[in-house]
């Protein structure tokens, strides 16, 4: 990958970022009630002054495409803004969400990969046999179960055998990692395993392919061991689908899953989306959408990048 | 006697259907033999060969039959004494130039992991095998450091070839190796084999549908049709002298370059389906000397030592 090459994919996607920015600028507002309304609430005993001196210290006077102006001037030299309602330094809040939201989402992905693959694997190496068809049917179960269920039926179980066992509670790994552990569990399984659905199913359908190829064949007939013939010649074929589904799972994750992490009280981005969009926090809201944008948009890069590492038929540039 | 297959059956079983696409098969071959099989796509050439090789996957199946090589039956032998004897004493060159290697690996890897696996040689003797195999097919060493797709479908051929011809095998078997190439490229690669040959002294079969050119090149050639044999014997006996009418059908359809162009006729008619059981001779659709016997199934039998030929009423 040359340097050009790079910088021509970086702005490329320039264009994907200010329309994804515009588009969430405009959504948010468009939603009943703004941050004024929600702080005043029922007690209307602010003057109609006052209420306008609020719209003014909060930049929300102004027409909406001069607030985006305002916002993005303000992102490119690299302040985030200030939460609405808190008064906080928007950087600052990320800073503090972002560890939980990764921890939950390598969790979640080493889980589904280790799952995932190698159950692909056998599914498809025993291909329209018994094995086969009962790991596709628990794998259409993981696909259509909502998270919510999964994740209510591991916190009924675990809240009932196993009383010891935390639930709820984040505490940051250097403080207690076995405890830390213990209340990333139950979220990185129930989001793991619904990865691991889609994991499975993109192996299974990849592998089946690599393995019907001439050079499987070869490589058994040279009489290399099964492993290798179906990790070495077999699997590292198959890859690139694998990582290409890996990487979006992994750039959603990123994100916050709003769900998982209001469900099992982790303090993670996406409860904190979902608590700016409740708040109608804009500066929040904004920067979470800003940050999950860059993050999809490096993950493709690299993505891409790690193509021509296990391809050498791929080059960029 | 190297090689010997005994009323071999294979074929494909799947949602409740059974394809018998390899019938009752039998032959044998010598050390340093060259027997060709020719017969049209979808008769079961490729079956019968990974069925000898034992490298038949699912939905394939091996039904009957018994594969010795060098006196012991493959069929029955166990996997790990089977997969230590691959490649040393039998390899596979297979049908398609472009699939046979594997694509994310270079030339040198995919022959040194071979010669790894079944000796004792370091690195770089193993290097200096690969240097000496790919000069023996034409291929400059220095291209051992290429992937496959900076290669040509010529070149990925010669390199397959060379990759079988490591340990010197005494079998070497080729499915339709130079189908995907053109005609001057398949001759010099064909000529190449036979002068490997004259110097490394190994047996192979090979299997193509294109039977002008087994006519042409190989010692001994067996027909194929609908997943039986119906005729082998010495290539030049068999060429002229043909026993089953479908041989002779099949030599009056290609140009012969010694007579004047004249016409040459197709064989009328399709190869029937082998999900149907076929209820005497496999041919008699298409044959034009059919008779009433011919609604019983032939025996493949020697008529002439060294002949065989599976016809109630050969030429
Ligand atoms: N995996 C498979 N499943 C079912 N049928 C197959 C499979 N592979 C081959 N066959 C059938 O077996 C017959 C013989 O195929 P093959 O041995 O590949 O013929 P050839 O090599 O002579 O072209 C064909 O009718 C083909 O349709
Ligand atoms: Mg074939």
């Amino acid at each position: 990958m040359s340097f050009s090459y790079l910088v021509r994919r970086l702005l490329l996607s320039i264009p994907t970022i200010l329309i994804v920015t515009v588009i969430v600028f405009v959504l948010v507002r468009l939603v009943p009630g703004d941050v004024v309304d929600l702080i005043i609430g029922t007690q209307k005993f602010l003057s109609e002054e006052q209420i306008l001196k609020m719209y003014e210290d909060f930049g929300l006077d102004k027409p909406i495409f001069v607030q985006y102006f305002i916002w993005m001037k303000s992102m490119l030299s690299g302040n985030l803004g200030i939460s609405l309602r808190t008064g906080e330094d928007v950087a600052t809040m990320l800073l503090q969400r972002l560890p939980v939201t990764l921890e939950l989402a390598f969790l979640s992905i080493f889980v589904s990969i280790i799952i995932g693959i190698p159950l692909g694997i056998i599914s498809a190496r025993k291909k329209n046999t018994f094995v086969d068809n009962l790991i596709k049917v628990v794998g259409l179960v993981g696909l259509s179960s909502p998270a919510f269920w999964i994740g209510t039926i591991f916190i009924v179980i675990f809240s009932f055998y196993f009383e010891s066992f935390t639930i709820f509670g984040y505490v940051a790994f250097f403080e207690n990692p076995m405890k830390n552990l213990q209340v990333f569990l139950l979220p990185s399984f129930t989001l793991g395993l619904m990865i691991a659905a889609q994991i499975l199913r993109i192996t299974r359908t990849s592998m089946i392919e690599s393995l019907s190829m001439d050079y499987v064949k070869v490589a058994y007939s040279k009489g290399l061991g099964k492993n290798k013939v179906i990790y070495k010649h077999a699997f590292r074929n198959a890859l690139s689908p694998i990582i290409t589904v890996t990487g979006i799972q992994l750039g959603y994750l990123f994100g916050g899953s709003i769900v998982i992490e209001n469900m099992f009280a982790l303090p993670g981005l996406g409860r904190l989306l979902l608590q700016s969009v409740n708040q109608r926090d804009y500066p929040v809201i904004q920067a979470i959408i800003l940050f999950i944008v860059i993050v999809i948009i490096i993950l493709n890069l690299l993505i891409d990048f790690i193509y021509t590492i296990i391809d050498p038929r791929i080059t960029l540039g | 006697m190297l090689l010997e297959v005994r009323n071999l059956s294979a074929g494909y079983k799947s949602q409740g259907k059974e394809i018998e696409a390899v019938k009752n098969v039998s032959f044998s071959l010598d050390e340093n033999d060259f027997l060709g099989i020719a017969g049209e796509s979808g008769c079961g050439k490729s079956t019968l060969l990974f069925s000898i090789l034992r490298l038949l996957k699912r939905p394939g199946e091996i039904f009957d039959g018994e594969v010795f090589f060098k006196g012991e039956d493959i069929l029955k032998m166990d996997e790990e004494t089977l997969r230590k004897k691959r490649w040393k004493e039998f390899s596979l060159v297979t049908q398609s130039a472009m699939n046979a290697l594997n694509p994310v690996y270079k030339i040198k890897d995919q022959i040194m992991d071979v010669i790894l696996e079944h000796s004792d040689y370091t690195k770089i003797e193993a290097l200096e095998i690969i240097e000496r195999v790919l000069q023996m097919v034409g291929i400059q060493k220095e291209r051992m450091d290429s992937y496959p797709h900076q290669l040509s479908g010529g070149m990925k051929q010669r390199v397959a070839i060379a990759m079988a011809l490591v340990f010197s095998p005494s079998l070497v078997v080729m499915d339709e190796p130079t189908t995907a190439l053109d005609v001057v490229v398949q001759r010099s690669i064909m000529e190449q084999i036979d002068e490997i040959r004259n110097t490394n002294k190994f047996s192979m079969i090979f299997v193509t549908h294109d039977i002008s050119l087994l006519f042409e090149i190989s010692k001994r050639i067996a027909i194929m049709y609908a997943g039986e044999l119906v005729e082998l014997g010495q290539t030049k006996q068999v060429y002229l002298n043909p026993l089953h009418p479908y041989t002779s059908g099949l030599i009056n359809s290609f140009p012969k370059l010694t007579k004047e162009t004249k016409e040459y006729k197709g064989i009328p008619g399709k190869i029937p389906d082998l999900s149907k059981p076929i209820i005497g001779c496999s041919f008699k659709e298409r044959c034009q000397n059919r008779k009433e016997l011919c609604n019983t199934r032939p025996e493949f039998k020697e008529v002439i030592p060294g002949r065989w030929v599976a016809c109630h009423f050969p030429l």
